[in-house]
């Protein structure tokens, strides 16, 4: 009776487990649909372990950096399914993808650097709040099109640091009390100049990458990316 | 166009040295992507968010999220909007998460819209609409039905302290608990 395989497969979602694989009734479908519904709105539920984002990038790196390639190579890859990825590629190109430029050319990807400071290729001197909001032992969150960052006034000296977490990439929240930035994602929190004061991970984090910045004319300015 | 594309290079990049992290930083607000890893660290946690929503479980997920980067990154040359590549991603994930319903099960149980996800793709990462999407669904249920999903998937209790808390028995949690999962399916229209 596929009640009792039903039940199961609830149980396991219950559980966060793997459900064990059965043939399924049409009948069936509500209630397993049912269970997968509330056991993702649980909160937390669908945010990704960083082991397995980790892991992934670094079984992908492997894969396609290893993929140096002679043409034959390519054509060979793009040919052949992978893990059933043959279906799944054909159907993404029938839904109108435009697919012209190559973007496994890691020659072309930009480095970054673990820690550093942000300078735009194209910086443009970008106001982001007036000097009279930034008093001495302020912290003051700017955004602008390019950036999310704060500015910080350490009894007099202005520094501003990247607002984006480095594990990734959750907008930091300025913990005024502990005087520090958290990460809402994932617990990881950083120092007023951009340390890395805790996380949860394996390995290390980088630390958040400096702005320059500089006051000019009653404003607080940041050397911000061209958007035009 | 009909150029030979470029090929990746195996030049040493941040991240693949032992015990040196990726860039997890990457320029969110460009139009385009520069490479794999940054279509991976920027998409990672929104298709993992969507294919998780369709599948209930941890180990499902992470499966079917690495299948799709695995079929959709190696073949990719993008004219690279990122709307474009989180559309590719997606339909991706559509084909997979069927492939794993069929295989696995013989019917497929939960199906990726592509237009409805297409928006969820562009959500900020760190916000969540879990708390608003359950209560939704459970809003809309009798008391009791609501009590027993609540006591079995939200606060995680046994069936026996389910049972207990409600004041029944045991087989009656069990019972309760199947017909309130079949109301709770039925609102959503055929399509989780």
């Amino acid at each position: 009776m596929s009640e009792r395989r039903v039940r199961a497969f609830v149980e396991s979602l219950r559980r966060n487990r793997r459900p064990e694989r059965f043939e399924a009734k049409p009948g069936d479908v509500d209630e397993m649909r049912a269970a997968i519904e509330l056991t993702s709105s649980r909160p937390g539920a669908t945010l990704p372990n960083s082991e397995f984002v980790n892991d992934l990038h670094r079984a992908l790196a492997e894969q396609l950096d290893n993929e140096t390639s002679t043409p034959a190579n390519v054509t060979a890859l793009s040919r052949r399914a992978v893990i059933g990825g043959i279906g799944a590629v054909a159907a993404a190109a029938a839904a109108g993808v435009i697919v012209d430029r190559e973007l496994l050319h890691s020659s072309t990807t930009p480095k970054v650097a673990t820690s550093q400071e942000l300078v735009p290729d194209e910086g443009v001197w970008e106001p982001v709040a007036a000097a009279s909001e930034v008093a001495s032992g302020q912290v003051v969150r700017f955004t602008t099109a390019s950036t999310v960052g704060f500015v910080v006034n350490d009894d007099g000296r202005l520094s501003a640091i990247s607002g984006v977490c480095t594990h990734q990439g959750c907008l930091l929240r300025h913990n005024e009390a502990e005087g520090k930035l958290d990460c809402p994602c994932h617990r990881a929190s950083f120092s007023l100049d951009g340390k890395v004061l805790q996380h949860q991970f394996p390995g290390t984090l980088p630390a958040l990458p400096h702005i320059q910045v500089r006051e000019h004319d009653g404003q607080i300015e940041i050397n911000d990316a061209r958007t035009v | 166009m009909g150029d030979d594309p470029p090929r990746h290079s195996s030049a040493a990049v941040p991240g693949d040295e032992p015990g040196e992290k990726p860039p997890h930083l990457h320029s969110v607000d460009a139009d385009s992507y520069s490479g794999w890893r940054e279509i991976y660290l920027d998409n990672v946690e929104r298709l993992y968010r969507i294919i998780y929503s369709h599948v209930g479980n941890r180990a499902d997920a992470e499966d079917l999220t690495s299948e799709v980067f695995q079929a959709a990154l190696k073949p990719m040359r993008v004219s690279a909007s990122v709307g474009e590549v989180r559309a590719y991603l997606l339909a991706t994930a559509r084909t997979v998460l069927a492939g794993h319903w069929r295989r696995y099960y013989g019917l497929e149980v939960t199906a990726i819209d592509l237009e409805k996800e297409r928006e969820r793709m562009d959500e900020p990462q760190s916000e969540s609409d879990a708390p608003e999407r359950v209560s939704l669904l459970l809003d809309a249920l009798p008391d009791r039905y609501a009590q027993i999903l609540r006591l079995r998937f939200l606060e995680s209790c046994t069936l026996k302290e389910a049972a207990r808390a409600m004041n029944i028995s045991v087989g009656n949690a069990k019972v309760l608990q199947h017909r309130a999962l079949q109301r709770a399916a039925a609102p959503q229209g055929g399509e989780a």
